[in-house]
């Protein structure tokens, strides 16, 4: 039954109740009267019928402004990727070179003197003095 | 070019930008398209509009697609999604006009082909709108079962159980217009 189902649903847009063979009729009857099948083989084609004469006119297909892709939407062969990603790579490596070869490094003495002096009334700087 | 399959045409587009291939799969579905989303939405116009604009996320999105998946398939989900946007701003727009669509059965004319169209969306619209989209799918698209179960995004038990209710459904539906109209339809 499961196949005759499906042909059972194409028999109705091809062939009237007096139309089926023998075997096509026993099998449809099994399953609804002549009536019903009749009914829906005349359904079925007048909706066709309608649906054929229905004039459409087909508008024409301008590719120019449809061929408009978002950038991101954009596809790009994959040699291109591989190339953008081989490209940027080399430059993260020459830049982090340029920096490291240019770093100016601060010189740290490891021994500081103190240079401090303590004031006392013979070193204390004379612009500073105040005469009253 | 019109011998190479849908996805070996999105191949060729993709792979050399051959947008011949791309007008290919254009001019051949783009009818198609609008009229499922013409009678997904009750509005032919709306429809058409609603297939060029999903035929531009199509253009956009093309480098997503597998070619080993099926185009028509995925241009169908992207088409649904695409209905199902405009169809949120739609309702936003309603809500704020305050108004409802209304379809007026009792002014057809059983001979004009507008009318026919209207009562046809009159049938399609007594149904919920997963049976709707399945019936078009199948019998105005062409679409296999399998095919409309991709794209809904269910079993293929799901959907002959949605076609089956959908077209007793749309017999009933239809059995009172042929009373109300002496016949015709």
């Amino acid at each position: 039954m499961g196949n005759f189902e499906d042909r059972l649903f194409e028999l109705f847009s091809h062939k009237s109740f007096e139309e089926l063979t023998l075997e096509e009729k026993q099998e449809v009857l099994k399953v609804m009267t002549q009536q019903e099948y009749q009914e829906n083989y005349q359904m079925v084609h007048e909706f066709k019928n309608v649906n054929d004469g229905i004039s459409m006119a087909i508008p024409p297909l301008e590719l120019k402004s449809e061929k408009k892709v978002l950038f991101l939407e954009q596809s790009i062969p994959i040699y291109k990727a591989a190339a953008a990603i081989v490209i940027g790579v080399l430059l993260s490596i020459s830049v982090q070179f340029f920096i490291t070869q240019n770093s100016k490094e601060i010189p740290i003495k490891q021994e500081v003197t103190k240079q401090s002096i303590p004031l006392s009334e013979e070193n204390y700087p004379k612009g500073l003095v105040v005469n009253l | 070019m019109n011998h190479l399959t849908d996805e070996e045409l999105m191949t060729q587009f993709l792979d050399r930008n051959n947008t011949k291939a791309f007008e290919v799969l254009y001019h051949k579905y783009f009818v198609m398209l609008a009229k499922y989303l013409g009678w997904l939405s009750g509005n032919m116009e709306l429809g058409k509009d609603i297939a060029q604009s999903t035929f531009l996320k199509v253009l956009h999105k093309s480098y997503v697609f597998n070619t080993k998946k099926s185009f028509k398939v995925w241009l169908y989900v992207i088409a649904k999604n695409n209905w199902l946007n405009e169809q949120r701003k739609l309702d936003r727009y309603t809500n704020e006009e305050n108004t409802e669509p209304s379809i007026e059965e009792d002014v057809f004319d059983t001979n004009n082909e507008a009318d026919q169209l209207q009562r046809m969306n009159v049938v399609l619209n007594t149904l919920s709108e997963l049976h709707r989209e399945t019936f078009v799918l199948k019998y105005l698209d062409n679409l296999s079962i399998q095919e409309i179960a991709e794209t809904m995004d269910c079993s293929e038990g799901t959907v002959k159980s949605r076609l089956f209710y959908a077209m007793k459904n749309m017999r009933s539906k239809m059995k009172e217009f042929k009373t109300e109209y002496n016949g015709k339809f």
